[in-house]
């Protein structure tokens, strides 16, 4: 179990791996897949069946298990496994400004 | 007759309904009439003194929320023409979008653009791609306006909306509505779903670019009606969680097209719906793609136990030429569906009624009668154009006060869009049972998926330069794949169009030509394309085909031979 949620106010550092391992495993289950059949740079869209509907129901799905909120402008643009991971991390990190 | 402008109308609405709101709960934010109509004399002022007027065409880029509004009726009161322009959606490749924008841009000439602050960031990473327009943010008007400056007196003839959903992204068109056209249009809409009744309330995720979720929210405000509009995001998401904020909300009326009704049924768990309470959702509005039958049924059925109401569920057909509104049914009716030969349909043009269980039994579901100040005829293929008759199918034809005039088209484009005797030709083909018009298919290459319009020549125009396409060879086809491939396979994905007879999913279906062998490198160039051209063009899907070089027919000057290819790709999947 991944741990991105907010605990005593502070988050709690999640690894690019580890996102990358949850992300994944999100997006082959929504897709029907085999967890090894999408690496984390392969394009989404490449893969049949993967619509704009489903793109929409894997990133509501990745914010409720980090219990976060990914702005629409942040996913546009996005289209692999590798560019989802780079938005959750931003948003899981708190900014040191 | 309807008389005066967008923005009168909206001065009269808030003279005595100040306090009502447009509420935009994904935001969160919310605006009274009052509010909007005395802060877009402000932002309008604004507009004026940057040298806007009328003449001018500015776009708005913006998500669903109250600066959308703002800078629609601003743009209006100034005598300019507002342009609502597309959004991207996630995964859709944004130097693509940059790119479409771009060509909106040109064909409008627009110079332009208010932008909302949360899409200001977004615009800014276009950095030049659009074209030669200056991007302003909605607050930075409101902020800056000088405090005073006198603004034109606007002609209803003058253009206020120019809705860019017709047309392909290589050439669009921006179907050009008057004020006297809008006022016409949401006058329909309002009479023939009696809007303003004790109660009603609006509910909308459809983004206020397309002309559906713009013209139904436009009614509300007009006939000051409360108004919510969600994001689509959060409808797409979450369809159970939006269906029971929309169900509090209280709103009675909502618009979406059908795989909205669908996307409903699979999101809410039957054991939930009896804990729903959807009595008081009196409109329905499926629109803006085919109504399909099989949908409506499992919608009704699904949400009986919640007492939603069959003759809520509103079967209509519109376009934005049309201000929206071409046919509603009578209000309080339940869907009216007929089942005809699938057969005769498509090859003879003939409407032939059997009984459901026939093997070529197609249903097709009524959308009612035209609405106030629309007339609609149907016309044969032949070069007379001959009206046909009642059992016969014909290319839908409309006039009247709601009816655009014409079209903003790239340059070197013509306008065939008219008959002779000025009625414009609507593309879809349809026929007349009793009244009602039913809708059977399009004598254009477009599909329409999840509301919005795609063209096969954008499609093409993407895959022919990517890399391993045989000597850029290939073609894409429009069509509809059947209800029997639909529940076979769910999406029918595989087994390719069939042209304009089919009554399931609307896909597009690119044959390429490739002379690779190699299993690895033909999966991997049939994922470049649909990488490529969905990114591209926010399709949400395609069906890639890949054939041995040379074996898309052409004729003899070369040219593909469309049609055969057409009938081709269903037959032997390949």
């Amino acid at each position: 179990m991944l741990w991105g949620k907010i605990c005593f106010g502070v988050k709690l550092s999640v690894t690019h791996e580890q996102i990358v391992a949850v992300v994944t495993d999100i997006v082959t289950g929504e897709l029907g897949l085999a967890a090894d059949s999408v690496a984390s740079a392969t394009d989404l869209r490449s893969i049949e069946g993967a619509d704009s509907v489903k793109v929409l129901r894997m990133i509501s799905r990745i914010e409720r298990h980090f219990d976060i909120e990914l702005e629409d402008e942040d996913v546009f643009g996005i289209s692999s496994v590798h560019d989802i991971a780079l938005v959750v991390a931003k948003v899981l990190t708190p900014d040191p400004s | 007759m309807v008389t005066g402008t967008l923005h009168d109308a909206l001065d009269r609405v808030a003279a005595h309904g100040r306090d009502t709101r447009v509420d935009f709960p994904s935001e969160p934010a919310s605006i009274t009439l009052g509010e909007l109509a005395d802060s877009t004399r402000v932002m309008a002022r604004s507009l004026a003194a940057a040298g806007i007027g009328p003449g001018s065409r500015v776009g708005i880029f913006s998500q669903n929320a109250p600066e959308f509004l703002q800078a629609l009726f601003a743009i209006t009161r100034t005598g300019a023409a507002a342009c609502p322009l597309p959004l991207p959606t996630a995964a859709w490749d944004l130097a693509g979008h940059a790119h479409r924008l771009a060509r909106i841009v040109s064909v409008a000439g627009i110079r332009d653009v208010v932008v909302s602050s949360r899409f200001r960031g977004l615009a800014s990473r276009f950095d030049g791609a659009v074209g030669n327009v200056a991007f302003v943010c909605a607050g930075d008007l409101l902020a800056a306006a000088p405090a005073s400056g006198r603004l034109p007196l606007v002609d209803a003839a003058e253009m206020a909306i120019v809705q860019f959903t017709s047309g392909s992204t290589a050439a669009p068109k921006g179907v050009r509505l008057t004020h006297a056209n809008t006022l016409a249009g949401i006058e329909a809409i309002s009479e023939g779903i009696a809007l303003g009744r004790d109660g009603d309330g609006g509910g909308s995720w459809l983004p206020l670019f397309h002309d559906m979720g713009l013209f139904a929210t436009l009614s509300a405000i007009l006939r000051n009606v409360p108004m919510t509009v969600w994001s689509p995001a959060s409808f797409v998401k979450d369809p159970a969680r939006w269906l029971r904020q929309f169900l509090a909300s209280g709103a009675t009326i909502s618009p979406a097209p059908n795989f909205g009704y669908d996307q409903l049924v699979a999101a809410m768990p039957p054991l939930e719906v009896a804990g729903l309470d959807m009595r008081h959702w009196r409109v329905a509005f499926n629109g803006a793609e085919p109504v399909a039958l099989a949908s409506v049924e499992r919608f009704l059925e699904h949400f009986a136990p919640a007492g939603f109401a069959p003759e809520a569920m509103f079967p209509v057909y519109g376009m934005a030429e049309a201000t929206l509104a071409v046919t509603f049914p009578p209000l309080g009716r339940p869907p009216v569906s007929v089942w005809v030969d699938r057969d005769l349909l498509a090859n003879a043009g003939r409407v032939w009624q059997v009984p459901p269980g026939h093997p070529h039994a197609r249903a097709v579901v009524a959308v009612g009668r035209p609405v106030r100040g629309v007339d609609l005829r149907l016309s044969g293929p032949d070069a007379g154009r001959l009206p046909v008759d009642d059992q016969q199918v014909g290319e839908i034809e409309i006039c009247g006060d709601p009816v655009t005039s014409g079209y903003l088209l790239a340059e070197g484009t013509d306008d065939d869009t008219f008959t002779a005797d000025g009625w414009l030709r609507t593309g879809d083909l349809g026929f007349r049972l009793d009244g009602d018009v039913f809708v059977t298919g399009r004598t254009k290459e477009m599909i329409i998926v999840h509301g919005a319009n795609f063209y096969p020549e954008d499609v093409e125009g993407i895959a022919r330069d990517i890399p391993g396409v045989f000597k850029r060879r290939c073609v894409a086809v429009a069509g509809r794949t059947h209800d029997s491939d639909r529940d076979g396979g769910r999406d029918g994905r595989g087994k390719g169009a069939d042209g304009s007879d089919g009554d399931g999913a609307e896909v597009i279906t690119l044959l390429a030509e490739t002379s690779l062998d190699d299993p690895a490198a033909r999966d991997r160039l049939a994922g470049d394309l649909r990488a490529q051209i969905t990114g591209t063009l926010g399709l949400s899907d395609l069906a890639v085909h890949l054939v041995p070089p040379s074996t898309l027919p052409r004729t003899s000057s070369g040219k593909f031979q469309r049609l055969a290819i057409r009938e081709q790709s269903w037959k032997s999947p390949l």
